[in-house]
């Protein structure tokens, strides 16, 4: 499905633009004959359908086309970014039995696999011989996916073609083909498939440019549609549009993911960047779920937006029994191009997987009108003395209080009571932390935190997350690493 | 751990106050600025289950000393806590 679907747009639109790398512009036909190349001269090193080979490729192009000219083969193809290190990439190769490494050269592959350094014909016209190999079939792995695990050891999502093509259409709703610009690597695994997706429909995508430009010359000079952001990014784009007095050209639309916005963020984008801004919730593992238009993000803190039409979800309690609207709960999905297991991984599986849903693990409610409603990872929520606390609810709340930059809760572990909410603050305003602390209860009542930190920054992960486990060492209720989250810190 | 008279006798009052959730049935003890001027019981003052959870996890997160209900209770009024605070800092310090 997915290869027919770029067969197809290969022979119907080769003069159209597949790509737009360096400032080069790269038609659909030399893509094709870039993959092809490349196909061949894999192929030749011996590289065959079903082998699992690893790209670190930091190039964006280059990359792309050893993407596509693993799927002419049929390989399995998984990322081994040059940003992780090396014995993360190591393991990951050695779990998924990786023959090969794609790379720019030999210092950046791997000491026990073989490393090719794939070359291609520039030009239109292929010197080399046409793939000589059967398309792999629609239900074949195409792609390992990571996610960012934080333990060492990552979940590794098989992907196969159809389910490509399925989350493909999931992804992108309107049928124009867009140009896509992500700032974000193409070595990071939904920077990839985005963009995947994006060729499928016929689009362009746009690479990083060697050039000092930046975002908004981007987006002007190569009518950049559609921009994908993370809200870290968003936050920092927005911030130079004040600055600098600029403004995203109109034909640009702005999608946040990879993290849930704040309503605040979302108006301060509307406001100063673009009014034309779309935030996605999503998972590495399913794929797009829903997404919040223009006129939503003023309808609740929490709101992700309307149910992408090819998913299905529902709000489950802890024992799997759908909920009305209104109602806090588990969030459960399914669709045609979901993923339906780790590789390598039972138990992560039987967690994730069950009864024919994907359970991301994401608490949320969903309005009358069928809205749904992000109230953070069902492992973020706290539980003190039986009261279910949602750090979205608190965090959004409270970041409505004029002064509130960004805040976030985080809990130590009570002896007697459970988890205990605390909430660190950062605020332009000379806010005191008892100001907002009253300010929260009168909101909040028993789901107020009980203190609050006023802190410089809020730790974050390189995804831009917040890092809620480095918290208590931030505000100097946990002095050394590990002694964090759960664990007690109080006397007895 | 902080021992000064001063210091604890503002971290109970606020913990008494922090009972005064909207939601919770206010306890009736004046407390005014940072010093308790009263004498009473948690009883006289109507302390419920929650009040006790709310006054302990407040002297928790100010003092880093966790009591539990129980113990509170026995203690019996926001003086006796302090009293008992002031020894446990007195004591910590040998």
């Amino acid at each position: 499905m997915f290869l027919g679907a770029l067969r197809t747009i290969f022979r119907d639109c080769p003069d159209r633009v597949a790509a737009i790398a360096d400032g080069r512009l790269v038609s659909f036909a030399e893509l094709d004959a870039n993959a092809t190349s490349l196909a061949s001269q894999l192929g030749e090193e011996g590289l065959a359908a079903g082998d699992a080979v690893g790209i670190t490729i930091k190039d964006e192009y280059l990359h792309f086309v050893a993407s596509l000219a693993l799927m002419r083969l049929g390989c399995v193809q998984i990322t081994l970014a040059s940003h992780d290190p090396a014995d993360y990439r190591e393991l990951t190769a050695r779990r998924t039995r990786t023959v090969a490494v794609l790379a720019e050269n030999a210092a950046q592959g791997l000491p026990a696999v073989p490393t090719i350094i794939p070359e291609f014909s520039a030009s239109a016209e292929s010197r080399r011989a046409p793939v000589r190999s059967s398309p792999p079939l629609d239900d074949a792995v195409c792609m390992y996916l990571t996610s960012s695990g934080t333990t060492g050891r990552a979940k590794i999502i098989p992907i196969t073609y159809q389910q490509l093509y399925r989350q493909s259409r999931d992804y992108q709703l309107p049928a124009a083909p867009e140009v896509l610009y992500r700032p974000t690597p193409i070595d990071y695994n939904n920077s990839k498939r985005h963009r995947l997706y994006n060729l499928a429909w016929g689009g362009t995508n746009v690479f990083a440019d060697a050039r000092p430009l930046d975002t908004f010359e981007i987006c002007q000079r190569y009518g950049v549609t559609r921009l994908s952001l993370s809200p870290l990014q968003a936050s920092t784009l927005t911030r130079t549009a004040v600055d600098c007095r600029r403004r995203l050209p109109g034909q640009v639309q702005v999608r946040l993911g990879g993290a849930i916005a704040s309503r605040r963020l979302r108006l301060e984008i509307m406001a100063d960047l673009t009014p034309n801004l779309h935030v996605t919730y999503a998972t590495s593992d399913f794929g797009s779920i829903a997404t919040a238009g223009p006129s939503q993000h003023r309808i609740d803190p929490a709101v992700v937006g309307s149910i992408h039409p090819g998913v299905q979800l529902e709000i489950v309690d802890g024992d799997d029994r759908p909920l009305p609207a209104g109602e806090h709960g588990h969030i459960r999905v399914r669709s045609p191009g979901m993923a339906t297991a780790y590789f390598d991984d039972p138990e992560a599986t039987a967690e994730a997987f069950r009864h024919g849903w994907f359970y991301p693990g994401d608490v949320g409610r969903l309005t009358a009108e069928g809205l749904l409603l992000f109230d953070g990872r069902s492992d973020e929520m706290i539980n003190l003395a039986s009261i279910n606390i949602f750090p979205a609810e608190v965090e959004n709340t409270v970041a409505a209080l004029p002064g509130v930059v960004e805040c976030a809760m985080f809990s130590i572990r009570s002896r007697h009571f459970g988890d205990v909410p605390l909430l660190a603050v950062v605020s332009d305003r000379g806010l005191t932390a008892e100001s907002i602390l009253d300010y929260a209860r009168q909101k909040l009542s028993l789901r107020a935190p009980r203190k609050v930190f006023l802190v410089d920054h809020l730790p974050r992960n390189v995804g831009g997350k917040i890092a809620r486990s480095e918290l208590l060492r931030l505000v100097g209720l946990a002095s050394a690493p590990g002694e964090e989250g759960s664990r007690r810190a109080w006397e007895e | 751990m902080t021992g000064s008279t001063a210091e604890l006798e503002r971290i109970v009052a606020k913990a008494v106050s922090a009972c005064s959730l909207p939601s919770l049935q206010a306890p009736s003890a004046p407390v005014n600025g940072s010093l308790l001027r009263f004498t009473g019981s948690f009883d006289e003052m109507g302390f419920d289950s929650l009040n006790y959870m709310e006054f302990c996890i407040s002297i928790a997160v100010d003092t880093g000393v966790e009591l539990s209900v129980a113990e509170v209770a026995r203690l019996n009024s926001p003086t006796a806590v302090i009293e008992h605070l002031s020894r446990r800092a007195h004591d910590s310090r040998g």
